[in-house]
């Protein structure tokens, strides 16, 4: 009895430190924030409630605008490193090529190396002067050199660089996980290529392609770094908001009221594909993908 | 009677496959290529003995490199993210296994539940977390100080030990553990002389693993710099916001490298997919 009183304690206090570092320098700090956002102003406040910062959000045209962009460009990113990812998965679980190793390490390093050192490559990459116009002028595609940088599409390209591994390593999970005599027996059956993918390969891995896609759409919402520094200023998303509202002009309610728009945006997301999944994945068992 | 069969149906079989096979591995190098093109273009720019962001044109020079050290204060940013990094890591590599133990090793109501509070914060967008920490750093004075650093980062990459930690120890054999305990150790002794020794690569990863997330972290970090506390990123990205020279490849080759060999020794002690997908 003494015996499990101490291991009881022991776990008790085991726990202790993590849950003390995360109650009060994680929840505490964000329920801060949530109070924050329904006051009109840091750091004396005249009102305790107001919806005023939620309704300026979504009524003024340039928040509501880099709302829609963020998801705009969350949207667009999440489908490309799909397209893009996939069959880099299918690569990483059944090639025997000796370069596998390299290329795990080039597609995964965005997740270990800086993301304002990569930043500053597709600065010099994609710059007036930069490689790419350089390339495309001694190839004679283009005469005058075009400036590449500060606009969606480049943006985009940053984002995809750097969350393709995301993607790649929520499909190869779930790939490694077919059996490869499911499509042996396929492709014995008479299955040729196209069918063994969309009737095997597909379907069981999709719950790695949602999971996946979940992941790279919120990280995109959230990333900053790379809509600043490829945007130049020119592309507003939501991130980008919240840093001038409360690093430009101190309207900390304001910022945070958008930061907790931008939470929920998030969450319903996630929610919405967690449904997507369950249905999908239902409906697999009855056999009707 | 049956070998022809079988060899006519997997003939074409496997040389359909093989060039399938070939077309996936040009794709996945030219994937790799661009994927790592960034970093790699900052190398030859890095060592262009002329203020240009080009390719270097009548050889190489390593001037830049010199520049970093003599005059910028990319140096004393380094050692503000090396001691913020430390600080962090050693903190959360307390905090963190011991919530992993427990976790790991005992069943009680509610423990799915804790355990989805203690990784909380690696759903949060950094951005989010960052203004809120900005918030309540101000209101207990530790803003833009390096002690306000230090534990906000300590929250960031504690999630990340309890999973590392956590996946290391569902693999140890547990019977070792009995073992010890049916010969009369306490808790305390199993954990210190036989858990502790077992879990050394998973207490590697983490470590390394933390050290370089503090290390890289800039999205919540920029809310909570001061002027004198700006981590390397920080420091390398208000630089290229003014300008992008050589000067500021040579820094973040140097940074490129350093991380390299931390993934060198992840790879070594518990294998990075393993990190990753932890």
């Amino acid at each position: 009895m003494s015996a499990l009183r101490r291991r009881q304690w022991s776990v008790v206090l085991a726990l202790a430190p993590a849950l003390l570092l995360i109650g009060t320098l994680f929840l505490v700090p964000l329920l801060r924030l949530a109070q924050l956002s329904i006051t009109d102003r840091y750091p004396e406040p005249s009102e305790l409630f107001t919806l005023a910062n939620y309704l300026e959000a979504v009524s003024r045209p340039f928040h509501r605008n880099s709302l829609i962009t963020s998801l705009k460009l969350a949207t667009i990113v999440t489908l490309i490193t799909l397209v893009l990812g996939y069959p880099l998965a299918f690569f990483l679980v059944r090639s025997t090529s000796r370069y596998k190793a390299i290329v795990l390490l080039a597609i995964i390093s965005p997740l270990l190396i800086s993301v304002v050192v990569r930043s500053i490559g597709w600065l010099i990459l994609l710059g007036r002067e930069g490689v790419v116009n350089q390339l495309f002028q001694a190839l004679q595609l283009i005469q005058e050199p075009r400036q590449l940088l500060f606009n969606f599409t480049a943006v985009v390209i940053g984002e995809v660089n750097i969350l393709l591994p995301f993607m790649v390593l929520s499909i190869s999970t779930s790939l490694s996980q077919i059996p490869a005599s499911l499509e042996e027996a396929a492709a014995v059956m008479g299955a040729g290529t196209f069918r063994q993918f969309a009737y095997i390969t597909l379907p069981l891995s999709a719950p790695g392609l949602i999971s996946g896609s979940v992941i790279v759409f919120v990280l995109t919402m959230g990333s900053y770094v790379t809509p600043q520094m490829l945007g130049g200023g020119k592309v507003n998303v939501i991130t980008t908001d919240i840093y001038s509202r409360v690093m430009v002009d101190f309207e900390w309610p304001m910022g945070s009221a958008l930061a907790i728009i931008t939470l929920l945006c998030t969450i319903s997301v996630v929610l919405l594909m967690n449904r997507v999944q369950t249905r999908m994945l239902g409906g697999l068992a009855r056999g009707e993908l | 009677m049956e070998k022809p069969v079988v060899s006519a149906i997997a003939q074409p079989l496997a040389t359909s496959k093989k060039r399938r096979l070939r077309v996936l591995n040009a794709y996945a190098m030219a994937m790799a290529f661009l994927s790592a093109l960034p970093l790699l273009i900052l190398i030859p720019v890095s060592l262009n003995p002329l203020p240009m962001v080009g390719f270097p044109e009548g050889g190489l020079s390593f001037a830049w490199y010199a520049k970093v050290f003599h005059s910028t204060n990319f140096p004393e940013a380094f050692l503000t993210s090396c001691f913020v990094g430390l600080m962090s890591t050693t903190i959360s590599l307390i905090a963190g296994s011991l919530a992993a133990w427990a976790l790991t090793r005992s069943r009680f109501h509610g423990i799915s539940a804790i355990e989805a509070f203690l990784l909380s914060p690696l759903l949060l967008a950094r951005i989010i977390y960052g203004i809120a920490m900005l918030i309540v750093l101000t209101q207990i004075g530790l803003i833009r100080t390096t002690l306000g650093l230090v534990i906000a980062h300590a929250v960031i990459v504690m999630p990340y030990v309890v999973r590392i930690i956590g996946g290391t120890l569902i693999g140890i054999n547990r019977s070792l553990e009995e073992a010890a305990a049916v010969l009369g150790a306490s808790q305390s002794r199993i954990f210190v002389f036989v858990t502790l020794p077992l879990l050394r690569p998973g207490l590697i990863s983490a470590a390394v693993f933390g050290f370089i997330t503090s290390f890289d972290e800039f999205t919540m970090t920029i809310f909570l710099v001061g002027a004198h506390t700006k981590t390397l990123p920080v420091e390398i990205f208000r630089y290229a916001e003014l300008i992008v020279d050589p000067a500021v490849a040579a820094a973040s080759v140097m940074l490129i490298l350093g991380t390299l060999l931390g993934i060198a020794l992840l790879e070594k002690t518990l294998g990075l997919e393993k990190v990753l997908k932890a």
